[in-house]
């Protein structure tokens, strides 16, 4: 029996490595629209996907279940994004470390993403094996409410996993906190006006 | 063709190749006809489908019919409820192998 449900979006730049990393991690076989490139994108790699790509990656006899909803990268399909970005509970920003020339562009996605959809963030920095360099870029991006950012090398499987992993303990511990904070607001209804009642924020990566 | 309002041609990642006079010249449109003739390769599995030919949107003010024209394109009419579908079809079949003569060229 499913105990939770999970919704992820995976978002970023254009040929980041989404594809790659729902690819790698989905048990079930991935709903994808991939399709052949055109034009100055067939140079960056030969298939882009147009509409979405869906994977779900469970644990615990099925108790714990995510739901992975990719979106293509480029601009020209936005709309996609505004379309699966509903009801998500954590979304994973994936860069690629050696496209800078991404990375600005990237930025101002990804704080206007946080700043509609108020979930916690994991940054999956793609073609990077150092934390290091992975924090600087993510805090390049200009998103303070990061709650994790993970080097990764998406073309390996097992680094894809990682990344889930990551995903996963984000959004269990995101559970405790709203569990802990149900438990104080029984204790004393009266705690809720108290500062220390707030709940944590997602540790910034800064 | 009787019924036939605008055509636009596409390229399956979502550029625009061709429009005609009269529709508006929208970026995103290009971008939407791909993405959802990317999903309904996929809806067609639901069916036990292994080629698309046609995807109709049917809505208040008339229909969008779509085409996988060749391995790269996309063409889609605007037209008005009352048009003749399978003459419209059988027009635009008949055009196939000139649009991907035109696009591989």
């Amino acid at each position: 029996m499913t105990d939770h449900v999970f919704k992820i979006l995976v978002t970023g730049p254009f040929a980041a490595g989404k594809t790659s990393l729902i690819q790698s991690v989905s048990q079930t076989p991935v709903v994808s629209t991939d399709v052949v490139t055109s034009g100055d994108e067939s140079e960056v790699k030969d298939a882009t996907t147009v509409a979405m790509d869906f994977g779900t990656y469970a644990i615990e006899d099925d108790a714990i279940r995510l739901l992975i909803f990719g979106t293509p990268g480029q601009p020209r399909f936005r709309f996609m994004t505004n379309i699966l970005k509903g009801d998500v509970d954590i979304v994973t920003f994936v860069v690629n470390a050696e496209a800078r020339e991404t990375h600005p562009s990237a930025g101002v996605e990804l704080r206007s993403l946080l700043a509609d959809l108020r979930v916690p963030a994991v940054v999956a920095v793609n073609r990077c094996d150092d934390q290091d360099e992975a924090e600087k870029i993510a805090r390049s991006l200009g998103a303070t409410d990061v709650a994790r950012v993970i080097p990764c090398q998406l073309i390996d499987e097992d680094s894809g996993r990682e990344v889930v992993i990551e995903i996963l303990t984000t959004l269990l511990e995101r559970m405790e906190d709203d569990e802990s904070d149900d438990d104080e607001s029984d204790d004393d209804e009266t705690a809720a006006a108290d500062d220390d009642a707030e709940r944590p924020l997602e540790a910034v990566t800064a | 063709m009787t019924g036939a309002a605008g055509a636009v041609l596409a390229s399956v990642d979502g550029f625009a190749i061709a429009s005609s006079s009269n529709m508006e010249d929208d970026a995103a449109h290009a971008a939407m006809l791909a993405a959802a003739t990317g999903l309904a390769r996929q809806l067609m599995t639901i069916g036990g489908g292994n080629e698309l030919r046609q995807l109709v949107v049917d809505h208040d003010e008339g229909l969008l019919l779509l085409w996988p024209i060749g391995e790269y394109l996309v063409l889609a009419m605007v037209a008005e409820r009352t048009v003749d579908q399978s003459r419209l079809r059988a027009f635009v079949r008949s055009r196939v192998a000139l649009l991907t003569g035109a696009r591989r060229s």
